[in-house]
């Protein structure tokens, strides 16, 4: 926009153009913005309410988790995830993974071999694992979306900012120029009669 | 060093008492390392009363008395040992093992709170480290009951060496650790 400018009808006409599609494209913006400022909210405040979940879990397990200190069987076998099934959904041009469900490998341990603390201690684990696995799926598309949010919010400043007020400026200084011309015009017209007048009643 | 016979080292032996204090713990491994000469060695307390032991017993002996763990206790090699306590003992746990196998299996199946029925063990419900204690302590009542009348012999190194399994065990439960293998676990997936 810094570069000069023809000042002519049709730059006026491509400018009044471009002003138009530039009204029409900020109110998306702004839109979309508005629709990913939501959702981001919405999955930070999901976040914030995982961590809190996972504190929960942490400060409960203080009360027994001492018998998992030392040896003992290998509890990351009964843990093995199978699949973790999610939904893709879009958001404002953007796709994210909804979580759905999580499978784990069926493996159930030996109620004979291991000690009965592997129960609970697993079903514990399980639930607290998910929760991890849900706070990794909702910061990777907490990623995508702040990142499209900064190029919506960037597009939206950068019409609402620079584009729409340069191109209104520059529509404002063509009109002005060529309204200036047309003056000048008429103005050398009238001279040019009056001249061709004077001439012919002197003749 | 331990000198004398059996009877002179199994009354030279610390007293164990069912303890998770670290009192207790630092009471019996400081007794027990000063028997090697080197109190402040960081030998384990197994590994010295096998040594200790061992000096008084046949070579048969030894690796009976080697080979005793509670992981393996149950297993049919030790029900049917002549030894009295470690046959009893071996059977307890086995028994215990089976009993330990249908609450789980009731458990899982949420049969445990719909049917009222007598639950295969008396366990009080309680949190994971609650139960296995509770089961640990039961273990050293039965050792306890298996005891009697067994001071100098064979059955009370036995004996003792799985008290000083149990407690070993017991000492082995820290908060610290086992959260620190918590972590870890949920974290990596």
């Amino acid at each position: 926009m810094a570069d000069k400018i023809l000042m002519n009808k049709n730059t006026l006409a491509a400018l009044k153009g471009e002003l138009k599609e530039y009204n029409t494209a900020l109110p998306v913006f702004e839109m979309k913005e508005q629709q990913l400022k939501e959702v981001v909210q919405g999955i930070e405040t999901n976040i914030v309410r995982l961590q809190e979940a996972i504190a929960r879990v942490n400060a409960e397990v203080q009360k027994w988790v001492a018998v998992m200190a030392g040896e003992g069987p290998d509890l990351t076998e009964f843990l093995r995830v199978a699949r973790v099934g999610t939904e893709s959904r879009e958001v404002a041009g953007v796709t994210i993974e909804e979580f759905e469900s999580i499978v784990y490998e069926d493996l159930e341990a030996d109620p004979f071999e291991t000690p009965l603390w592997v129960d609970a201690a697993l079903e514990v684990l399980r639930d607290q694992q998910t929760n991890h696995i849900l706070v990794e799926l909702e910061q990777r598309n907490l990623e995508l979306l702040r990142e499209e949010l900064a190029e919506a919010r960037r597009m939206k400043n950068a019409l609402k900012e620079v584009f729409i007020p340069e191109t209104r400026e520059n529509i404002r200084k063509i009109e002005i120029y060529l309204g200036d011309v047309e003056r000048l015009a008429i103005g050398c017209a009238k001279l040019v009669k009056k001249k061709k007048l004077e001439k012919s009643s002197t003749a | 060093m331990i000198g004398g016979n059996l009877e002179y080292t199994m009354s030279s032996l610390p007293y164990l008492e069912f303890q998770a204090s670290e009192e207790a713990r630092r009471k019996v491994v400081s007794l027990m390392r000063k028997y090697t000469g080197d109190p402040e060695g960081d030998g384990n307390v197994i590994s010295i009363f096998e040594a200790e032991a061992g000096k008084f017993l046949t070579p048969n002996q030894q690796r009976v008395l080697e080979g005793i763990d509670l992981e393996t206790i149950h297993e049919p090699g030790f029900r049917k040992r002549q030894n009295r306590v470690l046959a009893s003992f071996s059977a307890y746990r086995y028994q215990l093992k089976l009993a330990l196998r249908e609450l789980r299996i009731a458990r899982r199946s949420g049969q445990e709170l719909k049917t009222g029925a007598k639950p295969p063990l008396p366990l009080s419900p309680g949190s994971p480290l609650e139960e296995e204690v509770q089961l640990m302590r039961w273990q050293w009542e039965k050792l306890e009951e298996l005891s009697i009348g067994h001071y100098t012999d064979f059955g009370a190194l036995c004996a003792y060496k799985l008290k000083l399994l149990l407690l070993h065990r017991l000492w082995d439960f820290d908060t610290e650790q086992g959260f620190k293998k918590f972590e870890r676990i949920t974290e990596t997936h």
